[in-house]
C-alpha cells in the first residue's frame, strides 16, 4: 500500500505548480503541512516573496495583503472553515517607485478537493495588478466578480488527486458559477475513438439521464470541440436536435430548450485533447466575455487537472500495482531463490510452505499423493501451538475428501472465500479433528494443486485464520497462490530432477565404476584358464569393489561346496570354520544350516549385515562365526544359467549392508566368475583329456619302441639294456634293472641295469631273498615306497626310495623280474605310478627274453652244425689261390644254408661250387651239409658242372623239395678254362687281370628242386693268369628294398682293386656287409688262377740233425729255382728256425716233420708241419728269438693247429728269379 | 753232414774260440758247453769268439753266444766277438740284438783291444 505521507512531497509540489500556472496571475501556494511554498515570478515581483520555502511567507503575505482580515485569514488557515476565501485590495509601491493597485485573493485548500472536512492542508493566494486595467477601463467589477469563483475552483481542483474528485469539483462548482442548467464531463477514450462520460451535474442524475459513449466522429459540439480543440459557444440545442434527432430525447431529459445554448469546451493538455466539458446555458443568461474567459480558464485548469489526476491515478495504480507486484515478485524471487538451491524434494516442500506464510496465508499445508493416498509433508504456521491440529492433519487423507476432488479432477485451484462450519464438518474425520479445525478458526481457504510434468502430485492448502490475519482471499490471491505453487512445483521438479539426476549421476558413476571394474575383471578373466587364477581374480575384484577385508571362493562339486581359494583368512581359521567348510551330504553335518548352502540354494545373494543378525539368524553357528572373525558377510552364488557353480564369500571387518547396485554388481561378478570357472573347467577337462590322450599315445609309442627293440636282431643283453632304458625313460624313473634266472648257473643274474651309482657286476648272482623283491618271484607285482635304507639289488643301500617291480613271466613261469624306481621316497608326478605301462613292458621283455633264449639255443646248434659242415680250411691247390669266408646271419638263429666247396680232382682239375639252401636254422644247416657233401662226391665222380646240378636237384627233391640254388664250375689249371652252370644262383664275377669285370651268367637255370629232372646248361670261360673268380651267395649283394642290379654294381666296384685273394675277400665283406643289418648268411669264395707253382716238399724225422738236412735240400731247390742272395739266405734261415721249432716241440709224438715250399710268381711260401701240439712261445727270451727271426725274415706267418699237429705257414715276397 | 770242430787257443789271458761251419740246433748246446769248459782254464781273463769261419747261424747259435756272454759276465770276464765284414751271419746277429750287448769287431786284434785284453 502506498504510504500517503511518504509520497506527498513531490506530488503536492507538482499539483501546486499546476494550480499556480493555471490561474495566470501572481500566484503563491503554501503547503500548511510542510511549510513549503511555491510562488511564480509575477507573485515574487509583486510581493518580493520568491519561490521556494519562505519561512515567514505566510506572515508576510498576511502583513502585506490581509492585515485587515488577519483574524478571518488565520481562522481560515487553522480551521475547517467554510469554503470561501479572503479578498482585499492594496496600493503598493513597486521596485520602480510606482504605485500599483494590487487585488488579492486567498483561499484555503482542503483535503479531497470538494469535501471540506478537517483543517486545510494549504493556502493559495492570487494577486492581480489591477492598476493598468483601471486605466484600460476594464470592467473591474466583472473581473473581480469572476475571480473568487475561479479561485475557489482552482483551490478545489488543486486539492484533487483523482478523477472522481475532479469531476465532482467541476460538476458541482462550474454550473452555478455561470448559471448553466446542465453540465457533463467526457474524456477521450484510450483508443481516441469515443468520448466517455465520466460525470454530470446533479441535474442529470435527477432526471435519469443515461450517459453513453459518443463516437468522436459525430457532429455534436462536444465532438467538434474535441476534434478541433476549439470551444463551441454559439450552437443552440435546437440546432443540435435538428442535426441529430436522436439527441432530442436527451435534450428533453436534461430540460434543455431549443433556444438554449450548448457550450463545449475542449480539455486541452499541452500534448492533446483529453476530454470535453459540455454545458447548456439558458438563453436567458447568455455568456459574456468574462464568463467565456472564466470557462476557458476552468477548462484549461480542468484539462490539466484531469490529465494530472489521470496520470496520478495511473501512477498510483501503477505504484500500487508495482508495490504489490514487487511484494509478490519479492516473494516469488524469494521462493525461487530459496527453492533454487533446494536439491531435496522434501526440503523443497518445507521451504515452500515456510515462504507462503504469512504473505499468502496464515497456514500452509502441503500434502503429497502417493499411491492414491495423501500424506502431509510440510506445514508452516505462525503458531507452533497448533501442533495438535498439525498432528491431526498429518494423518492420511482420502483423495475424495471434500474440496480436494474438484481440484484433483480439474487441476485448477479452488477458492473458498468464506469457510463455514459446514466446510469444517465436511473436512473433519473425527470430533477431535473437528475441534482442532474449529480452534484454527479458518475464514478463507485456497487449495492449489502442485503439478509436476502435467500430473498432480500434491496439494497446497493456504488458510487464513480469524485469529491471525483475518484476511479473506480473492481471485488475485488464488492467481498468486497458483503462481507460487507453480514456482514451488518447478522447484520441486527441479529438486526431484536434481535428486534423480544426482541419483542417476551417482548411479552412472557407480555403474561406470562397476562396469570398469567388471571390464577389468572380464579382461583379467579372459586370460585365465585355470580355476585357481579365476578365483584369485574374482576374490581380488570382489573384495576391492566392496572394500571387504577377506574372501573365499567355493566350488560346487559332487553336491558339496569345496574351498577353492581364499584371501585374507588365516588358513587355520578358515579350515576350522564350519560355516565355510565344505558340507558333505549324508554326513551328520548335512542337515546343519549353512550360509553357503543357503546362498547356493536361493540362487541369490545372502547377506549377514552384522554379527547380531548372524547370531539371531544362525544361532547354532555362532561359535564358528566368531572364529571366523567377520563382522558382516556377503555370499554370492556363482550362477551359470540355472546351475550354481559355487559361492563367493566376502567378509567385512565391520557391519555392512549392501546397496542394490552393489548387489547387481556382485551378481554380475558372480555370473562372470561362473562363466570363467566353467570355461576354466572345460579347458582343464580338455587339457586333461589331451594330456591323457597324449600320455596314452606316448605309452603306445614307448611300448612300440620296446616291441621294436624286442624284435630287433640284437644280442639279448644289448636288447635288454635298450628296453630297460626305454622303460626307465618312459616312466621317468631314476633307475631300473632286469634280473633273469640263469639256467646254467642256477641263480639270478643281473642282465641290464640303469643306475650310475650301482656297483654292477653282471657276473655276480643277485640274491632276491631278504629284499622286497623276492615276492616278485611268486608272480606278484611289488610296489614299495619309503624304502630309504632298504636294499634293492643291485642298487646301493639307501639309493632307492620307491620301487615298482614286475615279474617277467612267460607261460606261467617266472624268468626273472624288471624293476624301476626313484631315489626319493615317492614316485614323482608322471608315469612311474603307471604300473600298467611297466607291466606291459615287462610282458614284452619277458617274451623277448624267452624268444631270444630259444633262438640262441637253436642258433648255437645250427652254427655249430654249419661250422662243422663247412670246409675247415681250403685245400692248398697248385695253380690257384683260394680264399673263402662264411658269415652267419646276425639274428638270433640266422644260421642259414649257405655253403661252398673246392675239390681237387685226381686229374688235376679243380671243382668249385657255392650254394644256398633256402631257410635258416638247424634244418637249413643240415640240408646245406648234405648238398656240400653230395657236390664233393659228384665232383670226384668226374661229373660236369651241369650234371652236378642235375644230381643236386635230385637231392633237393629227395630231401623233400628243399629249395636251393647253386653255382658249380670246373677249372683246368693247365689252361685256365672253366666250365660252369648255375641253378638260380647269382652269377660268379670274374675280376680280370686287366681291371675289367665279367659276370658269368651264360648258363642260368631254375633253382634246384623246383622241377625234377631239370637239365642245366653249361658255359665256358677262359681265365687268364691273374684273373680272379668270385663266387658268392645272395646275402653278399642283396639289401632289402633294393634292386639286385644295384647289388651287382656295388659288388663290381668293391671287388675292384689290388691284393691277394684273402685281402679281396676281406674287402668284399667290409665293403658290402653292413654290421647289424645282415639278415641272411653269406658265403664268399675267391679263386685266383695262377701258373702252376714250383714246389718243394720234404719229410724228415723230428731230430735235430734233420734241421741241417732240411736246410741243405731246400738251399739246393732254391738254387735250382733261381732264388739267391738275401732271399735265399732269409728263406733258409726261416726253414731252419721253423724246422728247429718243429723238431724241438713236436717231440716224440710226431712221426715226421714236413717242409713244403712253393714259389709262385713273386711269392715264396714255406709250410712246416709236425704231429705235435703247438705250444705257445716260451716266455724266456732266448726261446722267443726263433719267432723274432721269423718275423724279421718272412712277410707273414700263420700258425694253425690241426687235428694231427701244428702247421706254420709263411710267405715272403721274393725278387724276380734270375 | 759234418760240422768242423771248434778250436780254443790261449793268447795270454785271452781265450780265443774259433767256431766253424753251421751252428744250429744240432750243435749249439755242445759248443756252449765246450767253450765254457775252456773258459775255466787258469789265467783266462777275457774271451774272444771268432765267427769268421761260421757259414750258418740261427737262433740256436745266438743262444750259444748269449750263454757264453752271460757266464763270462758273471765272472767279470769280457767277451768279444769277431765278425768279418760282409759275413752272411751278420744279419741274424743284428736281428737278435747281439751288437747291443757284446763287443763286435772285424778282427781278433780289434776285439782284443776293445775288451782291454791287448798287450
Amino acid at each position: 500500500m502506498l504510504s500517503e505521507g511518504a509520497a506527498a512531497g513531490p506530488h503536492e509540489s507538482e499539483r501546486l505548480r499546476l494550480a499556480v500556472e493555471a490561474i495566470g496571475a501572481g500566484t503563491w501556494y503554501l503547503d500548511l503541512t510542510t511549510g513549503a511554498a511555491v510562488a511564480d515570478e509575477r507573485f515574487a515581483e509583486l510581493t518580493g516573496i520568491g519561490p521556494g520555502a519562505v519561512p515567514d511567507g505566510l506572515q508576510r503575505l498576511v502583513d502585506l495583503f490581509f492585515a485587515g482580515d488577519r483574524g478571518a485569514f488565520e481562522e481560515k488557515v487553522r480551521e475547517s472553515a467554510d469554503a470561501g476565501g479572503v479578498h482585499s485590495m492594496r496600493a503598493m509601491t513597486d521596485a520602480d517607485g510606482r504605485v500599483r493597485w494590487i487585488e488579492g485573493w486567498a483561499h484555503p485548500v482542503f483535503q479531497g478537493g470538494g469535501e471540506t472536512s478537517g483543517p486545510p492542508i494549504g493556502m493559495i493566494a492570487v494577486l492581480v495588478d489591477v492598476s493598468d486595467r483601471r486605466s484600460m477601463e476594464l470592467e473591474h467589477s466583472d473581473q473581480a466578480a469572476w475571480m473568487p469563483r475561479l479561485l475557489e475552483i482552482t483551490a478545489a481542483l488543486a486539492a484533487t488527486t483523482n478523477l472522481p474528485d475532479v469531476v465532482e469539483v467541476l460538476t458541482k462548482l462550474v454550473p452555478p458559477a455561470i448559471g448553466a442548467r446542465y453540465m457533463t464531463l467526457r474524456l477521450v477514450s484510450e483508443d481516441g475513438a469515443f468520448l466517455l462520460p465520466v460525470g454530470a451535474s446533479a441535474l442529470s442524475a435527477d432526471r435519469g439521464v443515461r450517459l453513453e459513449a459518443v463516437s468522436i466522429e459525430g457532429d455534436m459540439p462536444i465532438t467538434l470541440a474535441v476534434r478541433t480543440g476549439e470551444p463551441v459557444f454559439d450552437v443552440t440545442i435546437g440546432d443540435i436536435v435538428r442535426r441529430m434527432p436522436e439527441f432530442s430525447e436527451q435534450a428533453r431529459a436534461i430540460g434543455a430548450r431549443d433556444e438554449d445554448l450548448a457550450v463545449a469546451l475542449p480539455l486541452r493538455s499541452p500534448q492533446r485533447v483529453v476530454g470535453v466539458m459540455a454545458l447548456t446555458v439558458p438563453s436567458s443568461a447568455p455568456l459574456g466575455k468574462d464568463a467565456r474567459e472564466f470557462l476557458l480558464s476552468v477548462a484549461n485548469q480542468a484539462a490539466q487537472v484531469v490529465e494530472r489526476a489521470r496520470a496520478f491515478e495511473a501512477e498510483g495504480r501503477a505504484r500500487a500495482d508495482s508495490e504489490e507486484a514487487r511484494g509478490r515478485i519479492e516473494l516469488l524471487l524469494k521462493i525461487t531463490g530459496a527453492l533454487a538451491d533446494a536439491v531435496d524434494p522434501a526440503d523443497t516442500l518445507t521451504r515452500l510452505a515456510d515462504l507462503a506464510v504469512p504473505r499468502l496465508g496464515d497456514w500452509c499445508l502441503i500434502e503429497t499423493q502417493e499411491g492414491g493416498a495423501f500424506r502431509s509433508v510440510a506445514l508452516a504456521s505462525p503458531d507452533l501451538s497448533a501442533s495438535a491440529w498439525l498432528e491431526a492433519l498429518r494423518s492420511d487423507f482420502e483423495p475424495s475428501r471434500a474440496h480436494y476432488a474438484p481440484v484433483l479432477s480439474s487441476g485448477r485451484a479452488l477458492l473458498l472465500e468464506q469457510v463455514g462450519d459446514g466446510d469444517l464438518r465436511a473436512t473433519a474425520r473425527s470430533e477431535e479433528h473437528l475441534a482442532a479445525l474449529r480452534e484454527l478458526d479458518p475464514i478463507s481457504l485456497i487449495i492449489v494443486p502442485l503439478r509436476v510434468r502435467g500430473s498432480i502430485f500434491g496439494i497446497m492448502s493456504l488458510i487464513s485464520s480469524r485469529s491471525a490475519s483475518g484476511r479473506r482471499f480473492d481471485a488475485e490471491d488464488v492467481a498468486f497462490a497458483e503462481e507460487v505453487a507453480s514456482r514451488g512445483s518447478i522447484a520441486l521438479e527441479n529438486a526431484m530432477l536434481h535428486a534423480s539426476e544426482r541419483r542417476a549421476r551417482e548411479d552412472a558413476e557407480r555403474v561406470a565404476d562397476d562396469v570398469l571394474r567388471l571390464q577389468k575383471v572380464t579382461a583379467a578373466l579372459s586370460g585365465t584358464l585355470q580355476r585357481s587364477a579365476v578365483a584369485a581374480t574374482i576374490l581380488d575384484a570382489g573384495t576391492k569393489a566392496l572394500g571387504s577385508v577377506r574372501g573365499a571362493l567355493y566350488l560346487a562339486e559332487d553336491d558339496a561346496l569345496r574351498l577353492l581359494s581364499q584371501i585374507g583368512y588365516d588358513e587355520g581359521a578358515l579350515g576350522q570354520q564350519r560355516v565355510l567348510r565344505p558340507e558333505v551330504p549324508n554326513s551328520e553335518e548335512a542337515d546343519r544350516p549353512s550360509l553357503l548352502r543357503e546362498a547356493a540354494g536361493r540362487r541369490s545373494i545372502v547377506t549377514v549385515r552384522s554379527t547380531e543378525e548372524f547370531e539371531s539368524e544362525w544361532p547354532s553357528l555362532s561359535g564358528s562365526w566368531k572364529r571366523l572373525g567377520d563382522q558382516a558377510a556377503v555370499l554370492v552364488p556363482l550362477l551359470l544359467e540355472d546351475s550354481v557353480l559355487g559361492v563367493l564369500y566376502l567378509g567385512f571387518g565391520s557391519p555392512r549392508a549392501l546397496s542394490e547396485d552393489e548387489s547387481a554388481f556382485l551378481m554380475t561378478l558372480g555370473r562372470q566368475c561362473a562363466q570363467a570357472l566353467e570355461r576354466a573347467r572345460l579347458y582343464e577337462d580338455e587339457h586333461r583329456r589331451r594330456a591323457a590322450e597324449e600320455a596314452a599315445r606316448a605309452r603306445l609309442e614307448k611300448l612300440h619302441a620296446i616291441t621294436e627293440t624286442a624284435l630287433a636282431n640284437l644280442r639279448l643283453e644289448d636288447g635288454l639294456q635298450r628296453m630297460l632304458a626305454i622303460v626307465v625313460d618312459a616312466v621317468d624313473a631314476d633307475l631300473g634293472a632286469v634280473v633273469l634266472y640263469d639256467d646254467d648257473s642256477r641263480d639270478f643274474r643281473l642282465k641290464a641295469v640303469i643306475d650310475d651309482d650301482a656297483d654292477v657286476h653282471l657276473a655276480v648272482p643277485v640274491e632276491p631273498e631278504g629284499t622286497i623283491l623276492h615276492k616278485v618271484l611268486d608272480g606278484e607285482s611289488v610296489r614299495a615306497e619309503g624304502l630309504s635304507g632298504s636294499l634293492v639289488p643291485p642298487h646301493p643301500q639307501g639309493a632307492v626310495g620307491y620301487v615298482l617291480a614286475v615279474p617277467l613271466r612267460v607261460s606261467g613261469s617266472v624268468l626273472g623280474w624288471l624293476h624301476v624306481g626313484c631315489r626319493s621316497g615317492a614316485p614323482r608326478e608322471g608315469d612311474l605310478a603307471d604300473a600298467d605301462l611297466v607291466r606291459l613292458a615287462a610282458e614284452q621283455i619277458a617274451v623277448a627274453v624267452d624268444r631270444a633264449r630259444l633262438f640262441e639255443r637253436e642258433h648255437r646248434i645250427a652254427e655249430t652244425l654249419q661250422r662243422s659242415l663247412l670246409p675247415e680250411r681250403l685245400p692248398e691247390l697248385p695253380g690257384v689261390a683260394l680264399a673263402a669266408r662264411y658269415l652267419p646271419g646276425s639274428g638270433e638263429a640266422q644260421v642259414g644254408g649257405d655253403w661252398f666247396e673246392v675239390v681237387e680232382l685226381p686229374d688235376g682239375r679243380i671243382a668249385a661250387a657255392v650254394g644256398d639252401v633256402v631257410g635258416s636254422g638247424v634244418r637249413a644247416a643240415a640240408a646245406m651239409g648234405q648238398f656240400r657233401n653230395a657236390m664233393r662226391a659228384l665232383a670226384l665222380e668226374g661229373l660236369s658242372s651241369s650234371r652236378m646240378l642235375e644230381r643236386l636237384g635230385d637231392l633237393a627233391t629227395g630231401l623233400g623239395r628243399e629249395f636251393a640254388t647253386a653255382f658249380t664250375l670246373l677249372l683246368d689249371p693247365t689252361t685256365g678254362m672253366i666250365r660252369y652252370s648255375s641253378a638260380g644262383h647269382p652269377p660268379a664275377l670274374v675280376l680280370r687281370v686287366d681291371g675289367s669285370t665279367v659276370f658269368l651268367d651264360a648258363a642260368n637255370s631254375t633253382p634246384l628242386g623246383v622241377e625234377p629232372g631239370t637239365a642245366y646248361p653249361e658255359a665256358a670261360y677262359p681265365l687268364e693268369q691273374g684273373d680272379t673268380l668270385v663266387l658268392y651267395t645272395d646275402g653278399l649283394i642283396e639289401r632289402r628294398g633294393e634292386s639286385l642290379d644295384v647289388g651287382f654294381e656295388r659288388l663290381r666296384s668293391v671287388a675292384h682293386g689290388q691284393g691277394d685273394v684273402e685281402a679281396l675277400v676281406a674287402r668284399l665283406i667290409e665293403g658290402l656287409v653292413r654290421a647289424g643289418d645282415r639278415e641272411d648268411d653269406i658265403a664268399v669264395l675267391a679263386l685266383r688262377f695262377l701258373s702252376r707253382p714250383l714246389r718243394f716238399e720234404l719229410s724228415l724225422p723230428p731230430t735235430p740233425a734233420s734241421v741241417a738236412a732240411f736246410r741243405s735240400a731246400f738251399t739246393t731247390w732254391l738254387d735250382e729255382a733261381g732264388i739267391g742272395g738275401s732271399d735265399a739266405l732269409d728263406l733258409t734261415l726261416a726253414v731252419s728256425e721253423a724246422c728247429s721249432n718243429a723238431v724241438e716241440h713236436a717231440g716224440e709224438t710226431s712221426a715226421e716233420v714236413v717242409l713244403i715250399a712253393e714259389l709262385r710268381a713273386d711269392d715264396a711260401m714255406l709250410a712246416v708241419r709236425d704231429g705235435g701240439r703247438w705250444r705257445p712261445p716260451s716266455l724266456r727270451p732266448e726261446r722267443g728269438r726263433g719267432f723274432l727271426i721269423l718275423r724279421q725274415v718272412m712277410d707273414s706267418i700263420d700258425v694253425r693247429r690241426r687235428p694231427g699237429g701244428t702247421e706254420i705257414r709263411m710267405h715272403r715276397r721274393v725278387g724276380v728269379r734270375s | 753232414m759234418t760240422t768242423p770242430e771248434p778250436s780254443f787257443d790261449r793268447e795270454g789271458p785271452v781265450l780265443v774260440v774259433r767256431l766253424r761251419g753251421d751252428i744250429d740246433l744240432e750243435n749249439a748246446d755242445r759248443l756252449l758247453r765246450q767253450t765254457l769248459d775252456h773258459s775255466f782254464e787258469d789265467g783266462v781273463l777275457a774271451l774272444v769268439v771268432d765267427l769268421s769261419e761260421v757259414t750258418f747261424l740261427d737262433s740256436a747259435g745266438i743262444r750259444t753266444l748269449f750263454g757264453i756272454h752271460t757266464a763270462m759276465g758273471e765272472r767279470g770276464r769280457p767277451v768279444g766277438v769277431v765278425v768279418p765284414r760282409g759275413a752272411v751271419i751278420a744279419r741274424v746277429l743284428t736281428i737278435t740284438g747281439i751288437p747291443d750287448v757284446m763287443v763286435l769287431a772285424p778282427s781278433i786284434d780289434e776285439v782284443k783291444e776293445l775288451v782291454g785284453a791287448a798287450p
